[in-house]
């Protein structure tokens, strides 16, 4: 024993176990804001990787400038075709956006779930080790940003918000291996009326995102849309997830498993939308205080 | 003189290649994630390989440890995977160097040694925390194989081009 413990490696080497079993469970198991060290180095770090970023995304323009040249003529022709689709849908919202208000007037609603405001931003780098999918945008706490915000990218919903930083925020995406960090509730508005389902898991061989704990019998159709049903709290109504690919049932044979084709290319995220939510959730201890 | 000349140079290298993993990963995301695996850039392993053939024990395991952590807090969130991980990568090259040559061909396979060192360490604490349901099969046949398939080629364009800057720099009048 005296032998094991004047081993000056053996007790190094015990120490360092000891030193990266603690940071790693204090570091892992913090909610909130990140420390100051985190901070500063972080957005010290976004501000090189932003000056790599630039030429290459300058580059990226081009070629995707170049690209939309060339897909021009047959998305004239579709465009063309959905105009006069458009204009009857325009005149129907405008309709019910009015007789919305009006109804939130006469409810005296302040917000409702569907309100949300949104902060533009661009990627600026991505977690390479791809086992948190995680990316780096250039907006943080000074522009706005909150933990838990959601995140859009091509009108589709990629995650939320899990660190804020002064100048730049971490987003983890819906296709992050951990699931318990990416679970969004969600609704289906079939024929038959709306399903509630929990988006839970990413299937990496088909690329698409499974929605699970629906309690519905109700029919579910290949192309419905699913969206966010902002009953999770921080999360707004409606915001567009997908559309449905395939529906089973679960391993059990009790409840739906819908497939889901994401509107966003988890490839693709160049740009994006951080979303606040206007409504406030509800609060067990605000609301006491108030009876 | 040198010696600073040299920390300053492998600060930058080790930097920009830290950031460039990170800008692969985002220009390359539709590219990297193939249907027969996927490739993680991981050059600032590599980097930190070929500094290990130049630099002095302390600070090398230094500078190891610094990149660690900044790797750690820019991209994974939380501490210690990367900070441990590049720091055990020092230590054991920077052990392998003082027993061996070096050369095109040993860069390479050093380099594959410290990739498949350090994308099982990673893997293993992901898996330990419940980050990944992935088995070890599933790891060896869809990451680790296109992972090294892609450092492989990294080293073996960009790793001799780091060697010779390194040498320069020890050596202004070196014939490299």
């Amino acid at each position: 024993m005296r032998n094991f413990f004047s081993n000056k490696k053996m007790i190094s080497l015990l120490m360092t176990v000891i030193a990266f079993i603690t940071i790693l469970s204090v570091s892992y198991n913090r909610t909130g804001e990140a420390p100051f060290v985190q901070q500063v180095s972080n957005d010290i770090t976004s501000v090189f990787s932003r000056a790599v970023a630039a030429p290459l995304r300058f580059f990226d323009r081009i070629f995707g400038v170049v690209d939309n040249l060339h897909d021009t003529y047959s998305e004239n022709q579709r465009l063309k075709a959905e105009l006069d689709d458009i204009v009857r849908t325009q005149a129907e919202n405008s309709a019910l956006r009015a007789e919305n208000a009006d109804l939130q007037e006469q409810l005296e609603l302040k917000s409702t779930l569907t309100d949300y405001q949104s902060i533009s931003g661009t990627v600026i780098a991505r977690n390479p080790d791809l086992w948190l999918d995680q990316i780096i945008i250039d907006r943080g706490e000074r522009d706005g940003v909150t933990i838990g915000m959601s995140v859009m990218s091509d009108n589709g919903l990629v995650g939320r918000v899990t660190e804020v930083n002064p100048t730049s925020s971490k987003v983890v995406l819906l296709t992050t291996a951990d699931q318990k960090a990416t679970q969004t509730s969600a609704e289906i508005t079939t024929e038959s009326g709306i399903v509630y389902g929990v988006v839970t898991d990413f299937d990496d061989i088909r690329k698409e995102l499974v929605m699970e704990r629906i309690t519905s019998e109700k029919e579910i159709k290949e192309g419905e849309e699913v969206v966010t049903s902002g009953l999770g709290g921080v999360v707004p109504r409606g915001l567009l997830i997908g559309t449905v690919s395939e529906v089973t049932y679960d391993k059990y044979g009790l409840s739906q498993r819908v497939y889901i084709d994401p509107a966003a290319d988890f490839d693709q995220i160049r740009y994006v939308l951080v979303i606040n939510r206007e409504a406030e959730y509800y609060n067990d201890e605000t609301e006491a205080g108030e009876e | 003189m040198n010696q600073w000349k040299r920390v300053l140079i492998s600060l930058f290298v080790m930097l920009f290649s830290l950031i460039l993993d990170g800008v692969i990963a985002f220009y390359g995301g539709g590219v990297l994630n193939t249907a027969t695996g996927i490739m993680v850039p991981r050059l600032t392993v590599l980097a930190l390989v070929v500094l290990g053939n130049h630099l002095q024990a302390p600070m090398f395991y230094y500078l190891a440890i610094f990149f660690g952590f900044i790797y750690d807090s820019y991209y994974v969130g939380f501490f210690g995977i990367y900070t441990v991980g590049f720091f055990v990568i020092a230590y054991v090259f920077h052990h392998f160097w003082m027993k061996t040559y070096s050369s095109g061909i040993i860069y390479t396979l050093a380099g594959l040694l410290a990739i498949v060192m350090i994308e099982i360490f990673a893997f293993a604490i992901y898996h330990v925390l419940d980050i990944t349901q992935w088995t070890l099969q599933e790891f060896i046949i869809f990451r680790l194989g296109a992972t090294l398939v892609f450092n492989g080629v990294m080293m073996a364009l960009f790793g001799w081009m780091l060697d010779r800057l390194m040498k320069k720099v020890s050596d202004p009048h070196s014939p490299y």
